[in-house]
């Protein structure tokens, strides 16, 4: 019944490891349940729970395995029959049982299974759909597929190098020019310091999902990748929208509208000023309507800000904002409703090319073009 | 073990009786206690607290952004052992450059201690992973001296985080964790008299209610805090507010606010 219980948590969801199994079985032998249902539920919860965001379903799981129980009388027989047998013998097999069953894959819990379609999915029939049907084009992001990432990884590197000389008062022990200025001085003893080349860039990739950014998933892909990968970036969020940004932004590429995955354009406003650098990476094709009008806001039931005027509040917020843009600019002579063209007369826009990428982003730390 | 009534007794900290069961397990267990929770709720008192209740010394490491995890454990003063050997001082005792951080000091004491290593979240990412070998197996390698620092006595570790970054797995599954919830008005008001004794209750009932709702105002850059409503409650007395008024007035709301969009935020949401 014990072991039971541990694959009902990992089933609803609660990510429990082989070791932190074993402490609780540790805890209960200490006698820290106090032999009561309640007792347990808190060594549980201590023990198990890493994240206050976890309380709410592990509480849920619980009362479910033990439903009927009062929470002030004696565990069951059963759970506390297994204190005699744990032993050595007993952990091996909890372990091997993990490795055969390959617990990671197990179906049902969140992120793996169910692909609940986002709000305004089934609409547009044929047109421009608006709000992605919960694409899952890009969920394959963070898998290390290492093919020609590097090009990208070097182009980040341009908001490295360059951003080595900002002002910092911190010093550090400079070796090479103690060594130099030591001789110099005939073997005198030089300390000689210098700033630190440590990087302060921020960064927040935007990135558009679905639609017809599908055939460029690889791309993005490898994007995405590289700006991972760039350890040195001081922080790095990435955000999802579909052709255009309205009042949310959202966490992973499905842009599913459950609780914690999306934040509002207004509070990543709110926690990060204007020394945060913006990168937009779409095609920035789309409706005129979905740009310049308010009907297809559905976050916002069709009353909030245009796509265009939030871009603008956001060019307003962060100086340093560029979209790059795998679709080469068109030529003047395309209709006027264009909306290529009208995003790029808000957002500087680059092509995602080797030279674009390069030319963006220096424009990105400098502000200069 | 200690008792909540001994955490209580002992300084003005009010603890819930879950809190007090967690610190108990991972006393028990031999785990870093890692607490979370909003910045104001006693996440810092709280090692201060058990350290008193047990009666053993508290050892406080204050994380900065720029805090290494070797900071920690020892640093090696190259630099003065160069000048020395200038100007001719013996310096073939390498030990005596050797500076022990909190948890050296922590491992070195004759007695077990209660180690504090506060607001984690504030360091770089990979500094908890870079703790992990210490944490777990209470020990460390000094290579200038070819010795190995470990602990006299384990030290009760109390880790404080204000979620301001992700903590890396790996270090969460070492740990046992406790979120401090946000104290609800009837433990406020018991945290108000540990500190205040018995004052004016229609004042105390006034500023709490106040302090409440000004919580409630949406979009907040920061909310007050519970060492906020303390400063707060004690400008009042001081000034002698008028209970009555305090919720129409919100006399000396720069105790309470520390930013100006805050401050028009609340003046907009009252009327």
């Amino acid at each position: 019944m014990f072991i039971d219980f541990f694959y009902f948590l990992r089933n609803h969801g609660i990510k429990v490891s082989i070791g932190e199994w074993m402490v609780l079985l540790d805890g209960m032998k200490k006698g820290l349940h106090e032999s009561t249902l309640e007792g347990f539920y808190q060594l549980c919860r201590a023990v198990i729970l890493k994240d206050e965001s976890e309380y709410d379903s592990f509480d849920l799981a619980f009362s479910e395995y033990f439903e009927g129980l009062p929470m002030h009388g004696p565990l069951p027989g059963e759970l506390t029959e297994v204190l005699e047998k744990i032993d050595p013998a007993f952990a091996r097999d909890l372990e091997r049982r993990d490795q055969t069953d390959g617990i990671e894959s197990i179906p049902g819990t969140p992120g793996h299974g169910k692909n609940a379609p986002g709000p305004g999915s089934g609409t547009g029939g044929g047109r421009t759909s608006i709000i992605a049907p919960g694409a899952r084009k890009f969920r394959d992001f963070r898998k290390d597929n290492t093919l020609d990432t590097r090009q990208f990884q070097m182009a980040f590197r341009v908001l490295r190098n360059l951003s080595t000389q900002l002002e910092t008062s911190e010093q550090e022990f400079d070796i090479d020019a103690t060594i130099d200025e030591t001789c110099r001085k005939s073997g005198l003893l030089h300390i000689k310091y210098r700033k630190p080349r440590r990087n302060t860039i921020r960064v927040i990739l935007l990135i558009d999902s679905g639609g017809s950014m599908s055939i460029f998933a690889r791309l993005c892909s490898e994007l995405f990748q590289a700006a991972s990968a760039s350890r040195h970036l001081k922080e790095l969020r990435t955000y999802y929208f579909h052709n255009i940004v309205y009042s949310l932004l959202f966490k992973d590429p499905t842009l599913e509208m459950r609780d914690g995955n999306y934040i509002s354009v207004d509070h990543l406003m709110q926690e990060c000023d204007e020394k945060y650098r913006v990168i937009f990476v779409g095609d920035a094709e789309m409706h005129p309507y979905e740009l310049e009008g308010t009907e297809y806001n559905f976050y916002d039931h069709k009353n909030g800000l245009p796509g265009s005027e939030t871009l603008k509040l956001m060019k307003r917020h962060f100086p340093h904002m560029i979209w790059l843009n795998p679709i080469p600019m068109p030529d003047e002579n395309v209709s006027d409703d264009d909306t290529h063209r009208a995003v790029a007369k808000i957002v500087d826009m680059y092509d995602l090319t080797l030279d674009g990428l390069e030319r963006g982003f220096r424009f990105l730390l400098s502000g200069k073009k | 073990m200690i008792k909540s009534s001994n955490l209580e007794t002992s300084s003005s900290y009010i603890a819930a009786e879950e809190l007090m069961k967690t610190v108990n397990i991972a006393m028990t267990l031999e785990k870093p206690l890692l607490v979370k929770g909003e910045p104001g709720t006693g996440k810092t008192m709280l090692a201060q607290a058990v350290a008193d209740a047990l009666g053993k010394k508290l050892v406080i490491w204050n994380i900065k952004s720029t805090t290494k995890a070797q900071d920690g454990l020892y640093t090696y003063d190259v630099v003065q052992r160069l000048y020395d050997s200038q100007f001719g001082s013996n310096v073939d005792d390498v030990h005596q450059y050797i500076k022990y951080g909190k948890i050296g000091e922590a491992f070195l004491s004759e007695e077990q201690v209660v180690l504090l290593i506060d607001e984690i979240d504030k360091a770089d990412l990979e500094f908890p992973n870079d703790l992990l070998w210490e944490m777990d197996q209470m020990e460390f390698y000094v290579q200038e001296t070819k010795e190995t620092i470990r602990a006299k006595h384990r030290p009760i570790v109390i880790i404080t985080s204000n979620a301001e970054k992700e903590l890396p797995d790996a270090f969460l599954r070492r740990c046992i964790f406790h979120y401090i919830e946000f104290p609800a008005l009837a433990q406020m008001k018991e945290i108000v008299r540990a500190h205040f004794g018995d004052i004016d209750q229609e004042l105390v009932q006034q500023a709490v209610l106040t302090f409440y709702n000004i919580r409630r105002v949406p979009n907040l850059a920061k909310k007050p805090s519970t060492s906020e409503l303390i400063d707060w409650l004690r400008a009042l007395i001081a000034a002698g507010a008028d209970p009555a008024s305090i919720s129409s007035e919100l006399p000396y709301l720069g105790v309470l606010l520390k930013k100006d969009k805050d401050f028009a935020q609340v003046k907009n949401a009252r009327h």
